[in-house]
């Protein structure tokens, strides 16, 4: 009896498992990149200002890793995202993926001396969301990713901050601007940005 | 002699009064030509934390699409209907809104930051979290009330044991020994949110100067504040202004930099903001 009943567990925890991440790792992931990110900010021989570019390009890297940008512009963009072509959405992925990747590391640049608490991580269907607050001084800012599988991987499709969806946020921003200026009024928004934040870059590189 | 001066407050009463009334009319008012989108919204429910676990329950099929395709472009919009609506907000005062997102902006980076920066380099944060505590406590009669109005009487019973905790342990207020006790920290509830959970809208979206973004509703909810906050009875209202003033300084010293990541993500920022502060309301009401 047990015999038999070993193989057929061991097959069905296989059918389940199915080649994509296993639960649970959702947040392991999570914290796994964000420690690399602080580790980064901590690290002292990358603390000169002539090292700033290479630590920037550095967090990106990991960044890219961990967060779905291409999924979060997609959302972003909503009921849209059909009516644009091809060339239309690798134009807008790019663009966007720098722009949430200048704004993160703008606002992690400035804050420093942070703790990050992880308060437990929930499955909804085949997402996973894992839930974290941000202590700085007395104020704890509650934040919660929402990721989803791809591959052996779990990715950050969604940052609520606060009660505050990011995809929901720029969704909003882009069916507006959609609607009044299409497609193209947009991207001529998001480079505009993407321009000033860029040049700001420079500024604080040079502080 | 001792007359006068009372006389004048209770001239001083009586216009508040009619001010109220003459609000609460225009109030009144502004619920019977509520748009039909803005009863849509306030009818959108559930923040990420309430969603229904059925909607999510997605076939194997679609996983095995979404690996070859990895290459282009995935298009499946499932997600749309996995989300509740959109909470969107009517705007139609948008002229005088942006008007005023312009002006607050201004008075943010021209005169609230470089005093805030001024202020945060004189004052030890010792003293500015015993400052910010001192107000958020002298508040108290705002909390308790809401919880009140909203039958949470658990939530009234923790501000109630805080407030007297706070104020005699730590010392009027400027300490908060509450905050080591998980029961003694109930959410932060206000007027505007206690009108939400009555089931009533937003109504239209408003921006204040100097106060900044606001509701019809939540514009309601801070007049009654107002009338809760001890800080309004301080006499003469010059005195008053400069503590309002001094606190918001002081609250402004935690959160330099904020606003500017808000702005800097944002490639629209005044419907940023809008979409964030209604976002965040909604979560508030939700608690």
């Amino acid at each position: 009896m047990l015999k038999r009943l070993i193989p057929t567990v061991t097959l069905i925890a296989f059918l389940f498992a199915g080649g994509t991440a296993a639960a649970g790792e959702a947040q392991d992931q999570l914290k796994t990149s964000i420690d690399r990110i602080l580790a980064l900010l901590a690290d002292e021989t990358l603390k000169a200002p002539e090292k700033k570019l290479e630590r920037r390009e550095m967090v990106f890297k990991v960044l890219r890793e961990r967060f779905d940008f291409a999924e979060m512009g997609k959302r972003s963009i909503g009921r849209n995202w059909k009516t644009i072509s091809q060339e239309d959405k690798k134009e807008f992925v790019d663009a966007f993926s720098k722009l949430m990747q200048n704004s993160y590391i703008l606002k992690i640049e400035r804050y420093s001396d942070e703790e990050i608490l992880y308060k437990g991580e929930r499955p909804k269907g085949k997402y996973y969301y894992v839930y974290t607050e941000i202590v700085s001084g007395d104020k704890a800012i509650p934040i919660a990713y929402s990721l989803h599988a791809k591959g052996n991987n779990w990715l950050v499709y969604d940052v609520n901050i606060e009660g505050i969806s990011m995809v929901r946020n720029y969704r909003s921003q882009f069916n507006q601007t959609m609607l009044k200026e299409k497609f193209a009024g947009l991207m001529t928004k998001i480079r505009k940005q993407l321009e000033k934040l860029e040049s700001q870059m420079l500024e604080e590189q040079g502080a | 002699m001792n007359a006068q001066p009372d006389d004048k407050r209770e001239e001083d009463l009586v216009k508040r009064l009619l001010l109220i009334i003459v609000l609460s009319a225009i109030f009144s008012v502004g619920f019977v030509h509520k748009s039909p989108s803005s009863s849509l919204a306030s009818e959108g429910t559930s923040s990420y934390q309430n969603h229904d676990p059925e909607s999510y329950m997605v076939s194997q099929t679609e996983q095995k699409q979404e690996e070859t395709e990895e290459k282009s472009f995935d298009d499946d919009l499932d997600f749309l209907d996995e989300e509740e609506e959109l909470v969107e907000i009517a705007d139609p005062i948008f002229y005088w809104n942006t008007a005023m997102y312009h002006f607050n902006d201004k008075f943010y980076f021209w005169l609230l930051k470089p005093v805030t920066r001024g202020y945060k380099w004189a004052a030890p944060e010792i003293v500015r979290i015993g400052v910010k505590n001192f107000f958020y406590n002298l508040r108290f009669p705002i909390r308790f009330v809401s919880c009140i109005l909203q039958g949470k009487g658990d939530a009234a019973g923790s501000e109630f044991c805080r407030f007297m905790f706070n104020s005699t342990v730590g010392v009027l207020g400027f300490g908060n020994p509450a905050k080591h006790c998980p029961e003694l920290t109930p959410s932060e509830e206000d007027l505007g949110q206690t009108f939400g959970r009555w089931g009533i809208g937003n109504g239209f979206y408003v921006v204040w100067p100097l106060i900044g973004p606001s509701t019809l509703r939540d514009s309601f909810g801070l007049l009654g504040d107002h009338f809760l906050d001890p800080v309004t009875y301080v006499n003469p209202t010059e005195a008053a202004i400069g503590i309002t003033a001094y606190d918001t300084v002081n609250k402004t010293s935690f959160r330099i930099g904020d606003y500017e990541s808000l702005k800097e993500g944002a490639i629209d920022p005044y419907l940023s903001i809008r979409d964030a502060y209604i976002q965040n309301r909604k979560k508030k009401v939700d608690e």
